[in-house]
Parts: structure tokens; C-alpha cells; sequence
């Protein structure tokens, strides 16, 4: 449920530039309790920039950023983020139990919960045989899962995952919409960035696209509305209709009539991302 | 503390290149000036090698690490983002140099009894052994600064390569200051490592003045480390 009293971070027109590059224009989002919320955009669109500066790695220039009411830094003393930067690299010359471990004692949760808790997390991510081993010694997707496992471990109020299922293959990847799904059904607020954008319609509640500024936001089915289209796809001829619903529904009564194999597709997400962003190649 | 404990056992990993550069390379080290140095010198060689062994790995050490945590991989933001402090992280690499340093220097010490025949009392050896800490943490300070203030960390893992050798020659470290030219004296008032080896000289002798000199020096620069690690968090959080 949705509200102005169940909210975990709180951006208020946030600005950040780097010389003379803007990353974030007066950007303005909210993430709730229970709530994956989803940041799309291009590359260099400044969403890690913005992450940064929820997690206080960066200052912003000018807004705020609250995270249950509190800086970044006092949240993050308090153990309320458990963070998967952008390409990150766990501590390689830790084995994977102790990597767990030491994020959750970072956290500063107590010390009889820390067993369970990592137990719980290597669990979830399918590493549990994995948590004597050396991290070094694992493949780049299974290092990937470490630092999941580390960031979700005793579920924190806030987990933000920058880009975290690259690398990643489709079983593991699922593991991690599992953990995702299930720390928000207890009471996390998720932000994920990600440049895969079935992903963000598998898991979120709400998706900002943003290039540099948010461009637009809603739920998942929201955005899906922008576009007023609806596509008819005939098996036999290969002819696509790309047309609005009341024309579609002749077109499909004409093909059944026919008895042609046909199929309906709705705009997905990634047709309102290119369509907001552009597609390259039709710049080319 | 709590990332002392990690970093630590991250350690364990170049345990072998840990006890060749702080006990078995400063043995050989020893026995060698024994073998071809000058007696009079007896001394210097000591307090060079007890130098040597606490500034080297602390200052390198500190350096690489922080370089590559922070800047050629994301662990530092890892760590940062999910709870720890710049000054956690600064603290459980300082930590780990400290207490992989103290048992070589006091191993140290007392091997050189038996390589160089001298004779220490448990007050020279407390005192240097104390002495070899500061040195080691003020070594470790160094590192920070220039680990965390370099951005690029394939600059920072040459230059503290290079750095200490002219630390290590051109300031009175293995030998006594009035055997160096006028004009390298000069210099070597303004290197680090002459007051650490002040330090270790006032130990070893047991004198109070110059234990201090050496001190107030190594103050200076632990002050100096601080304040560019500082500025460097700083512009990090601003600048990216």
C-alpha cells in the first residue's frame, strides 16, 4: 500500500554535474515500503549517478535526499541499506560466508541474528554449498550472486540494486526476481536499474525513465498505455498491423473468418522506451 | 572495527609475501651488512633494517590496496555503501599493517642479537617495539593519502614503488647523518624517513630527546596524510 507515511527514500529535485556535464536535472522520485520501483533510461542517462547519491556515496549539488526521514549517512549508520553498486566486485580474497557477514555486521545488526541471517541470504541465491570457498575462485555470475546475498542478508528496509542480474544466466537471474520479490513482500522498498526491461516488467511496481531528468513515470501497465497501438501479427504472410484497437478487432474478425493463424501483441515497455528515447538504428 | 577483522583475514591470501618482506628479506638484509658493512655502522644497520621493515610494507602495502579497492575495482563502494565509513575502512587497513608489522619487528629484534651481537634490554626493546608501531601507522597513513588522493591506481601502484627508495637512501637511515654530503643533509630534513629513523635510533639508545625529535616529526606527517585523505573524501563525495 502506497502512502505518504510508508515512504523509505524521498529525492527532492536532486541536480548533480560534473563540470560541464549534467547528470541529474531537479530529479524528483520516491520508493515506498513494499514497493520495487524500476529507474530505465540510455546509457550515461545518470541513473547510477543518482544512486550514488542516495546511498551517499556523492553529494548532490542542490535537493535532498531522505531515507526514512534521514541522510543518507545517518540511514546508511543505521543499517538500513544493503547497496549493489553499479559492475561491482565483491572482496575477492574473503570466502563467500565471511563476504555475507561482514556486509551484515556492517549493517550493524546484532550478533546473535548474523548466522541465521547469512544462512538465510546464501540460501535464497542458491550458494549455500558455495559459502566455504573463496570468492576468487568463483565465475563472474556467481560473484554477482555474492554480493545479492550480501546486500539482501537480514533484509534491510532499503535495497537498491544497480544493474544487478548482468552477467547473470536465466536460472540465476531468476533466483535474484525471487529474492527481489520476496524482500518486498516483507516490508523492503527495492530500487533497481537495469538494462533489461522484461526484468522491470517482471518485478516492478513503478518505473521512472529518466535521461537526465525523469521523463515519465507509472506503473508498468501505465506506461504501457502511452502507446495507443495494438499489433496483429499474420503466421502465414508475415504481414504486421500496427493499428489502434477498433481497427485491430476488424482486422483480427477478417482473419478469423479466413481461418488464418494470427497473433496479437500489446506494446511492451521496451516499445514505450524506444519510442521515448528513440531507436539508433532508425537514426542511422 | 568491524572491517579490521575482514581486511585481516583477506590477509591470509599473501601470507608468504608477508613474512618474506617484514622478517626473512630484513634477516638477510642484517645478516648481510653484518658480513660486509662497517662495524663502526653496527648500529645504523639495526636501526635501518627495524626502518625499513616498518615503513616498507605499511606504506606500499596501504597504498596498492587502497588504490585498488577504491579505484580499480568497486569493494571500497561495496563496503562504503552498505555501512561502513571512509574512516572504518582507513582504520581496518591501518589495523591489519599494524599487527601484521609488530611480531616481525619484535622477531626482528630478537634475531639481530644473534646476527649482529648486540644487546638489548626489555626497556630498548619495549620502546622500539612501540616506536615501530607509530612508524608503521604513520607508513600506513602515508599510503592512505596517496591511495585514496591519486585517481589513477596503476600511478599510485609505480610511485609507491619508487617512492621509498629515495626515502630509504637519501636520508640517514642506515647510516649516521654526517657521513652524507652537505647538500643531501638538506634534503633529508624534509623526508619522513629521517625522523623515523630518529625515532628508532632514540629507542634503541634510549634517548629521550631524540626519541622526541623523531616523534614531533612523524606527527607531522601522520597530520599532513590526514588532512590530503581528508581533502580527498571530500572531492570524491563532490566530484565522483
Amino acid at each position: 500500500m502506497v502512502n505518504s507515511e510508508n515512504v523509505i527514500v524521498k529525492a527532492e529535485c536532486l541536480w548533480k554535474r560534473f563540470g560541464s556535464l549534467t547528470a541529474n536535472e531537479c530529479i524528483s522520485i520516491s520508493a515506498h515500503e513494499g514497493e520495487v520501483v524500476s529507474i530505465l533510461g540510455p546509457n550515461g542517462a545518470g541513473k547510477t549517478t543518482l544512486l550514488r547519491q542516495i546511498y551517499g556515496e556523492l553529494r548532490p549539488d542542490s535537493g535532498v535526499v531522505t531515507v526514512m526521514g534521514l541522510s543518507p549517512k545517518e540511514a546508511k549508520g543505521r543499517g538500513i541499506m544493503g547497496v549493489v553498486p553499479q559492475e561491482a566486485t565483491p572482496f575477492n580474497l574473503l570466502k563467500v560466508r565471511e563476504h555475507v557477514e561482514m556486509l551484515v555486521r556492517l549493517r550493524g545488526v546484532p550478533r546473535g541474528m548474523v548466522k541465521g541471517c547469512v544462512d538465510e541470504a546464501l540460501e535464497a541465491v542458491g550458494l549455500r554449498e558455495y559459502g566455504g570457498k573463496l570468492i576468487d575462485e568463483l565465475s563472474g555470475g556467481m560473484k554477482r550472486l555474492v554480493l545479492v546475498a550480501s546486500a539482501i542478508a537480514c533484509r534491510p528496509r532499503l535495497i537498491i540494486l544497480d544493474e544487478p542480474t548482468v552477467g547473470i544466466d536465466a536460472q540465476n537471474r531468476r533466483s535474484i526476481w525471487n529474492v527481489i520479490r520476496a524482500a518486498r513482500d516483507e516490508g523492503s522498498a527495492v530500487i533497481l536499474t537495469t538494462h533489461y526491461i522484461y526484468e522491470v516488467e517482471e518485478l516492478s511496481d513503478r518505473v521512472y525513465l529518466m535521461n537526465r531528468r525523469i521523463i515519465m513515470d507509472g506503473s508498468p501497465s501505465e506506461l504501457r498505455k502511452v502507446l495507443p497501438w495494438v499489433e496483429v501479427r499474420v503466421d502465414d504472410t508475415g504481414e504486421v498491423f500496427r493499428v489502434g484497437w477498433d481497427e485491430a478487432i476488424g482486422i483480427i474478425d477478417d482473419l478469423v473468418r479466413r481461418r488464418v493463424r494470427f497473433e496479437v501483441k500489446e506494446p511492451s515497455l521496451e516499445d514505450v522506451f524506444i519510442k521515448v528515447f528513440g531507436d539508433p538504428h532508425e537514426a542511422e | 572495527m568491524v572491517i579490521s577483522k575482514y581486511i585481516l583475514l583477506s590477509s591470509r591470501s599473501w601470507v608468504y609475501a608477508g613474512v618474506g618482506f617484514t622478517l626473512i628479506f630484513p634477516v638477510l638484509w642484517l645478516t648481510l651488512l653484518r658480513i660486509v658493512g662497517n662495524p663502526q655502522y653496527l648500529q645504523y644497520f639495526m636501526v635501518g633494517t627495524v626502518v625499513n621493515t616498518s615503513f616498507l610494507i605499511p606504506f606500499i602495502g596501504t597504498a596498492q590496496d587502497m588504490a585498488y579497492i577504491r579505484r580499480g575495482s568497486t569493494i571500497y563502494t561495496v563496503l562504503f555503501s552498505n555501512g561502513a565509513d571512509h574512516w572504518d575502512i582507513a582504520l581496518g587497513y591501518i589495523t591489519q599493517t599494524l599487527l601484521l608489522t609488530l611480531p616481525s619487528i619484535a622477531s626482528l629484534l630478537l634475531l639481530s642479537m644473534a646476527i649482529l651481537g648486540v644487546r638489548y634490554g626489555v626497556a630498548q626493546i619495549m620502546t622500539t617495539l612501540v616506536t615501530a608501531l607509530v612508524i608503521a601507522l604513520s607508513s600506513s597513513l602515508l599510503g592512505y593519502a596517496l591511495g585514496i588522493g591519486v585517481r589513477n591506481y596503476r600511478i599510485t601502484n609505480q610511485v609507491s614503488q619508487v617512492i621509498p627508495w629515495p626515502l630509504l637512501l637519501l636520508a640517514p637511515v642506515y647510516y649516521p647523518i654526517t657521513i652524507l654530503p652537505q647538500a643531501i643533509r638538506l634534503v633529508s630534513l624534509v623526508l619522513p624517513t629521517t625522523y623515523m629513523a630518529l625515532a628508532i635510533h632514540g629507542s634503541l639508545v634510549l634517548n629521550p630527546m631524540e626519541l622526541i625529535r623523531g616523534l614531533l616529526g612523524l606527527l607531522v606527517y601522520s597530520s599532513a596524510s590526514i588532512l590530503i585523505a581528508r581533502h580527498a573524501v571530500i572531492r570524491g563525495e563532490v566530484n565522483g
